[in-house]
């Protein structure tokens, strides 16, 4: 596993934001944790990141123990965090010639990477302009940018895509995915039920400090209910349900007295029913 | 076999964040104008408003300059917090928390910006001396020994005010947290004589480091008995003490929490 995680716990002060929490992500693979607000999912980022220590629990990333080889763990994962962590005085290619030598490039590369990056993320017209002159979306663009200027083995996305519009939000996980398809194991927080099921080989739900459910994405719908059938008038408003293996004598039977411009559809449960199931079962 | 990002050494990080914080300044205008304009405009004030009524025969401008070369570093050094602060709690030290880099190096950074910020401003502060009617006596080797003598004290308070700038909980409190620093030439014998001064007052100025600092660029500038010895002293304990404060503070704000 190129990341592993057994039994964390983590606690500020009277306040355990992790219980106990077992991850693993295997090689090329990528992996959502998704978590309502205060689930732990940051927290947990931290440990990975080795910027928190945990009180419980060992992990590893790239085979490197976080704790008691943090330098190694760095310099095997890149980082995106919530917020755009950008030099407002620096300009983007500055922004991102700095960063590539800070990750070991010699200044000649790490100008041409810099060039490359800035065209690849679209901030190409922006690259002499200082950041503090960049709107949040190119702000963030940049910070993912610094985040991947270097080829690294593990990235690690801290809700990438808050404050992001759609059309962003869509450019990023294409981003995601090509770094994922070139070898990449990606580890990504969100709170976008739709980024999970858009992006991820596998979700795990964190509720309270503890994973709730670990699996595909479609596995997660099939285990909260199966599809159905929906008669629902013009305006939407739901007339009658049905599973979809019905008789023609059901389908009849649920068509009749129908209005003429009634609907029938097969609806798949989303990841946002698997959410609410798991997170008010375990809440209730 | 996984391929890791190759360390960093210290030197390197230092030299990259040497030139991040001397373009800050660069770009900086506001504050570059600032740091430049107000020691000339000290300058110009202490001679011309305050000098008649201390010093009638027109020779202030000669016992000022060492005074506003201090008091005009100690405000150009005082910026360094805000630098510093910004990047504890803007996100530039977290990105750095998760890289294999030497993050204190960071401060290298700022320090040697503030030291040719300062030295610039320290130019201008005696070229506008000149300007004035300062006429030092001072030779080539007491020129330089006064140089070194202004770039330790640079150095010194430079790294204080790194310190202040770590353990401020915000760029607002590290500006505000410097005050009681820059106001420490005043109470010295930076514009006038100790000996002037009510007999408490005139204790703490005789024991705080600007007054031998002052006294002793103005022997090398112009004569007249200095405290080189006292002066040093002081420099180095500042700067130990600033250096020591600094890296205690990096080190424990950096930890993992």
């Amino acid at each position: 596993m190129t990341i592993s995680a057994r039994g964390l716990a983590k606690s500020f002060g009277d306040t355990q934001v992790i219980t106990h929490l077992d991850l693993e992500v295997a090689a090329g693979e990528v992996v959502a944790l998704l978590g309502p607000n205060g689930a732990g999912k940051t927290t947990t980022i931290g440990i990975l990141t080795t910027v928190i220590a945990a009180d419980a629990g060992t992990a590893n990333i790239a085979s490197f123990d976080v704790a008691t080889q943090p330098e190694q763990v760095r310099r095997a994962i890149a980082v995106t965090g919530q917020s755009a962590s950008v030099d407002p005085m620096l300009t983007g290619a500055e922004n991102l010639t700095m960063l590539a030598e800070l990750r070991g490039m010699p200044r000649a590369t790490a100008t041409r990477v810099a060039a490359e990056m800035l065209a690849e993320f679209g901030l190409e017209d922006a690259a002499n302009r200082r950041a503090a002159t960049y709107s949040g979306g190119m702000r963030r663009r940049l910070d993912l940018a610094l985040g991947l200027v270097a080829p690294a083995p593990v990235l690690i996305l801290d809700e990438p895509t808050t404050g992001l519009d759609t059309r962003s939000r869509s450019w990023l996980w294409e981003q995601v995915r090509q770094a994922a398809a070139g070898g990449a194991t990606v580890l990504v927080t969100t709170q976008y039920l739709e980024e999970a099921d858009q992006l991820a080989d596998r979700v795990v739900v964190l509720h309270n400090g503890t994973a709730v459910a670990n699996d595909t994405p479609a596995a997660l719908k099939q285990s909260v209910a199966a599809p159905r059938l929906e008669l629902a008038t013009a305006s939407g408003r739901l007339l009658e349900t049905h599973s979809t293996t019905a008789t023609a004598a059901d389908v009849r039977a649920l068509l009749a007295g129908a209005p003429d411009d009634a609907t029938v559809t097969i609806r798949t449960p989303t990841l946002d029913d698997v959410f609410l199931e798991l997170t008010s079962e375990v809440s209730a | 076999m996984t391929t890791l990002a190759p360390a960093l050494s210290r030197p390197t990080a230092a030299r990259i964040f040497v030139r991040r914080s001397l373009t800050h300044s660069l770009r900086d205008t506001e504050s570059l104008i600032m740091s430049v304009a107000l020691p000339a405009i000290l300058m110009v004030m202490f001679t011309y408003v305050f000098g008649g009524a201390i010093d009638p025969t027109g020779q202030y401008v000669n016992y000022v300059v060492p005074g506003t070369i201090l008091l005009a570093a100690g405000f150009g050094a005082a910026s360094t917090a805000v630098s510093v602060s910004r990047d504890m709690t803007e996100g530039f030290i977290a990105r750095l928390r998760t890289m294999s880099v030497p993050q204190a190096m960071v401060i290298t950074g700022h320090v040697v910006a503030s030291l040719a910020r300062n030295l610039l401003a320290t130019a201008v502060v005696v070229g506008v001396a000149l300007a004035l009617g300062f006429r030092p006596t001072a030779g080539l080797a007491e020129w330089v020994a006064a140089a070194g003598l202004v770039a330790l004290y640079i150095l010194a308070i430079t790294y204080i005010f790194a310190a202040i700038g770590i353990v401020a909980g915000s760029p607002e409190a590290a500006s505000s947290y410097g005050f009681f620093l820059l106001f420490l030439p005043y109470l010295s014998s930076a514009f006038v004589p100790v000996a002037t001064m009510p007999t408490a007052l005139r204790w703490f100025s005789e024991h705080q480091p600007i007054t031998p600092i002052t006294e002793t660029m103005r022997s090398l500038l112009v004569g007249g008995e200095g405290q080189p010895i006292a002066a040093l002293a002081w420099c180095g304990l500042l700067l130990a003490a600033g250096i020591a404060w600094s890296t205690w503070a990096f080190a424990r704000k950096a930890r993992r929490g």
